[in-house]
């Protein structure tokens, strides 16, 4: 019962990793909407790209490393095959960026690229190979405030190992929605669900996470 | 009376996390505020959600150090380069391939010192290696392509 009451509020599910504001890839942005700013940028960088100078690419690819990195180590399941998986998809970006259609939103276009590339790098015999790739945010020493250093390295690899033991289809959305920083009608633009699919999947995955990683007493 | 009836525990029971994300329509918030008032259980349920949500709130995905980056751009273009080399390897040998081939069918028609019958054996049988060539080459390329994405749910 040691977790109780330690964790204030709410998932920060408006930033991404990093506190990174996040770009909408919802069909409904209007004029004015924060992400509309990032949006913009990724086409000034696109138009840049195809007019031959790379560093367009650059800042786009730097703008979206995290998140495309998140994105193949919630397959992959390591940090090796994840960033293997990126270098992948970021060249395959580049021969095709071409193709990209400039009215369209960027990330689920490079969702879909790396999660392709991340599938094709996935062995599942490495899921859980190296360290924990999950940190506390926000505590200066990596773990919150009452809790022991151990308690909180405890706490944080059963809780990535529960993660890897979800159904893929679970884990996506729970890493859409707490990872990526989506919304419920984010994560079902993006995925091609009803919201109520997306609802399910998410109580199902936290429902299971808590039971795989044995956090029943706990929580 | 809300129009979508009152809660069910068995097939609502996914509201509740939507519940605590604040994802809800105040439609569905009424119901589920109503469902709480009676149910103990689901209060629990609800407070479980909360505390899970706060611990995997305060997590986040490390990031790769600034010095992995680097590395990283330095990989992706000799990886890119890498590719553009093997893409013209490719297509010079099919050119020297499909020359050689030309100039070698040609020899083979205009020469006088083998048989009419062991020059055409010859063409056919460098006709049908060609085609079992292509033959395994295309199943190859089909049956990757086929199962490369076998586990994405489209």
């Amino acid at each position: 019962m040691f977790l109780l009451g330690l964790f204030s509020g709410n998932s920060p599910n408006n930033q991404g990793p990093g506190g990174v504001a996040l770009p909408s890839t919802g069909s409904g942005e209007t004029s004015g909407h924060p992400f509309e700013e990032q949006r913009r940028q990724d086409r000034e960088d696109i138009v840049r790209f195809l007019d031959g100078d790379g560093e367009g690419f650059d800042r786009l690819m730097n703008r979206y490393r995290q998140r495309a990195y998140g994105i193949a180590l919630n397959l992959t399941g390591n940090h090796d095959d994840a960033m293997d998986a990126v270098q992948k998809a970021f060249i395959r970006i580049h021969r095709s960026l071409r193709k990209f259609r400039l009215d369209e939103p960027f990330f689920p276009w490079l969702y879909r690229i790396v999660r392709n590339t991340a599938h094709n790098q996935r062995r599942d015999e490495s899921r859980h190979k190296g360290e924990v790739p999950l940190e506390w945010v926000n505590q200066s020493d990596g773990r919150p405030d009452p809790l022991s250093e151990t308690v909180a390295d405890d706490l944080r690899e059963r809780i990535w190992n529960g993660l890897q033991e979800l159904p893929e289809d679970m884990r996506e959305v729970f890493h859409l929605y707490h990872f990526q920083g989506l919304k419920y009608r984010e994560i079902a633009d993006l995925k091609g669900l009803p919201l109520g699919t997306v609802m399910s999947r998410l109580h199902a995955a936290r429902l299971k996470l808590r039971q795989a990683a044995g956090l029943e007493e706990e929580l | 009376m809300n129009a979508k009836g009152p809660f069910d525990p068995r097939k609502d029971a996914p509201l509740l996390s939507a519940y605590v994300d604040g994802e809800l329509e105040p439609d569905d918030v009424a119901r589920v505020e109503a469902h709480l008032a009676q149910d103990e259980q689901a209060r629990r349920e609800v407070e479980h959600l909360r505390r899970l949500k706060a611990v995997t709130g305060a997590m986040r995905l490390k990031e790769p150090p600034a010095e992995e980056w680097e590395a990283f751009w330095k990989s992706v273009y000799n990886r890119s380069e890498r590719s553009v080399g093997w893409i013209l390897f490719c297509l010079g040998l099919v050119v020297l391939g499909a020359w050689g081939v030309t100039e070698a069918v040609t020899v083979l028609l205009k020469t006088d010192e083998l048989p009419l019958y062991v020059r055409g054996s010859i063409l056919l049988l460098a006709a049908g290696i060609l085609v079992l060539l292509i033959s395994a080459v295309r199943e190859r390329v089909f049956r990757r392509s086929r199962t490369r994405y076998k586990d994405i749910i489209r």
